[in-house]
């Protein structure tokens, strides 16, 4: 990789967000910075001191000179001429920035990517391409789809921003408190979407986790006043904590019974634990969900862990927030709990009505199958894990549950 | 068998203006505490707020004798404790509610309110 490749896996978001503000077009930004990087490769090795200052330069020139080609000329010179006044840029082509973080800068990109006529899949699509650097090839891996449809979707939600006649500037204070629980919502789908990969196949994974964990950081720092954003932040933590052990070195998932604890992250641990503390003065969906990961966190070893307490805070996130995923976390949470078991839970979950849908079979599955298993109702749990298997397209998973089933078929306990 | 109470957070004096960042963080490190230890004893915080202090506060004496009804602004300094905030929790029984009111931080004392159970059951 050469240093300018460095540079721009490193500064790509840094450079894209500037531009961004001096043109008002993420797609005529992204072209821009693009641009600009190929002549910066055409420029002999080493004679660029400062690499990103010159391909920020470059790319706010090419914006300029693409605007005079267009018979807009006039009314788009007006325009930036007026936003770079009212930015107080003065039209300079040669802005001199103060030393604004990166991730200050991420965030602000997030902000503006978190647009209401935009689906959150969307949003994340543009947010891993932006603020992560992910190539538009593994992200369209992540959505299991052809590099190709995803180009042309990442182009339609650029569109949809501009002909909803939105200048992509920096947002104002009103626009941070409207979109800030979108924001929240956006950064740990970036955390669980890089924590998932890296189960899978490891697509740019780290980069992607380090980042939203980084901007949960940054948000805190901007809103410190904000339970939930402390929730968020401590929700990723305290799963960052645990990542250590929950892939083994051949690749196979780990569940939390067996996990190997002394290898979990205290520091992480421990940050989490506090921030998720203040958060659940709010009751907040992400608090909640920080403290039931909390709790597990604090158990030193699996027969310590307090399910009464985790079952509880279910029962809250059950009322606010009662996504599939939360049901389901409850179900397994009471099966556990002394006076219910996993056979009560069992009849519990079947009460429920969970909407359709591959993935939500697929894990509904998973749960009836452990509940079973736990009820020593062996070959129904069988039955159960293989239509897990069926519905399940992560390979790690897979090869987990069909691990579950040889375990049973070997005898059981 | 659930039991409701409410916890109503008297302090003789209540200024969210003047709390800087630490002692904030700590009074919010102290709620979640309290939220915490109400989910350990398998129990729910069902409802709550921080109020404003008594400077955003009216005091409303409904009409009555043909007299209209009176808007006192506050702040109402003749009040010697003021209300800052409440819970409304759902326990086992009385004793767990007494357990975790004390847990509630507050710079005076806490009031706890058995719910009166309206339902025919």
């Amino acid at each position: 990789m050469t240093d300018l490749d460095i540079t721009f896996r490193r500064e790509w978001p840094r450079i894209l967000s500037s531009v961004v503000r001096f043109a008002g077009d993420l797609q005529r930004a992204e072209d821009a910075v693009q641009e600009a990087f190929a002549r910066a490769a055409a420029t002999p090795p080493g004679s660029l001191h400062n690499p990103a200052s010159w391909i920020t330069t470059t790319a706010k020139r090419i914006v300029v000179d693409d605007q005079r080609r267009q018979s807009a000329f006039v009314r788009n010179l007006g325009r930036l001429a007026a936003d770079a006044a009212e930015r107080h840029d003065a039209a300079q082509l040669h802005e001199s920035r103060t030393a604004d973080s990166i991730d200050d800068d991420r965030l602000e990109l997030l902000f503006m990517v978190s647009h209401p006529s935009l689906t959150e899949e969307s949003r994340l699509a543009l947010a891993l391409r932006a603020v992560c650097g992910v190539s538009t090839a593994e992200i369209a891996t992540l959505f299991f789809l052809k590099e190709a449809t995803m180009a042309a979707r990442l182009t339609r939600a650029k569109q949809r921003i501009q002909s909803a006649g939105i200048r992509l500037q920096r947002p104002d204070a009103a626009d941070r408190a409207e979109r800030l629980d979108d924001v929240l919502s956006l950064i740990y789908l970036l955390y669980t979407t890089g924590h998932t990969a890296a189960a899978a196949d490891g697509i740019g994974a780290v980069t992607t986790t380090q980042a939203a964990i980084a901007l949960g950081r940054s948000v805190v720092a901007l809103v410190p006043r904000h339970l939930e954003a402390r929730g968020v932040l401590a929700l990723m933590l305290l799963t960052q904590a645990r990542s250590a052990g929950r892939v083994d070195t051949a690749g196979n998932v780990i569940d939390l019974e067996s996990a190997d604890r002394s290898v979990w992250d205290t520091a992480l641990s421990e940050e989490g634990i506090e921030l998720a503390t203040i958060a659940l003065a709010g009751r907040g969906r992400f608090a909640l969900e920080a403290g039931i990961s909390g709790l597990h966190s604090q158990a030193a070893r699996w027969e310590d862990t307090d399910w009464v307490a985790i079952a509880s805070l279910y029962d809250a996130l059950a009322r606010t927030w009662p996504s599939p995923g939360v049901q389901l976390g409850r179900v397994v949470a009471r099966s556990y709990l002394p006076d219910v078991g996993p056979a009560q839970a069992l009849i519990e979950l079947d009460a429920h009505s969970l909407p359709p849908g591959r993935r939500i079979d697929g894990q509904l599955a998973a749960v009836r199958g452990d509940l079973l298993r736990r009820s020593e109702r062996w070959r129904e749990a069988v039955a159960e894990y293989r239509h897990a298997i069926d519905c399940e397209a992560n390979g790690a998973v897979r090869a987990f549950l069909r691990g579950r089933i040889s375990s049973m078929e070997q005898g059981p306990r | 068998m659930a039991e409701e109470f409410v916890i109503l957070i008297r302090e003789p004096e209540w200024d969210p203006a003047s709390a800087t960042e630490a002692d904030w963080t700590d009074m919010m490190k102290a709620h979640g505490a309290f939220a915490q230890a109400v989910a350990a004893a398998g129990g729910q915080v069902v409802g709550g707020d921080a109020l404003q202090p008594t400077s955003q506060a009216v005091r409303v004496t409904p009409a009555r004798n043909e007299r209209p009804a009176v808007y006192t602004d506050g702040p109402f300094t003749e009040l010697k404790e003021v209300v800052s905030g409440f819970y409304k929790i759902s326990v086992k029984d009385a004793a767990e509610a007494r357990e975790l009111a004390a847990l509630v931080p507050t710079g005076g004392w806490v009031e706890l309110y058995p719910v009166m159970k309206t339902d025919p059951s």
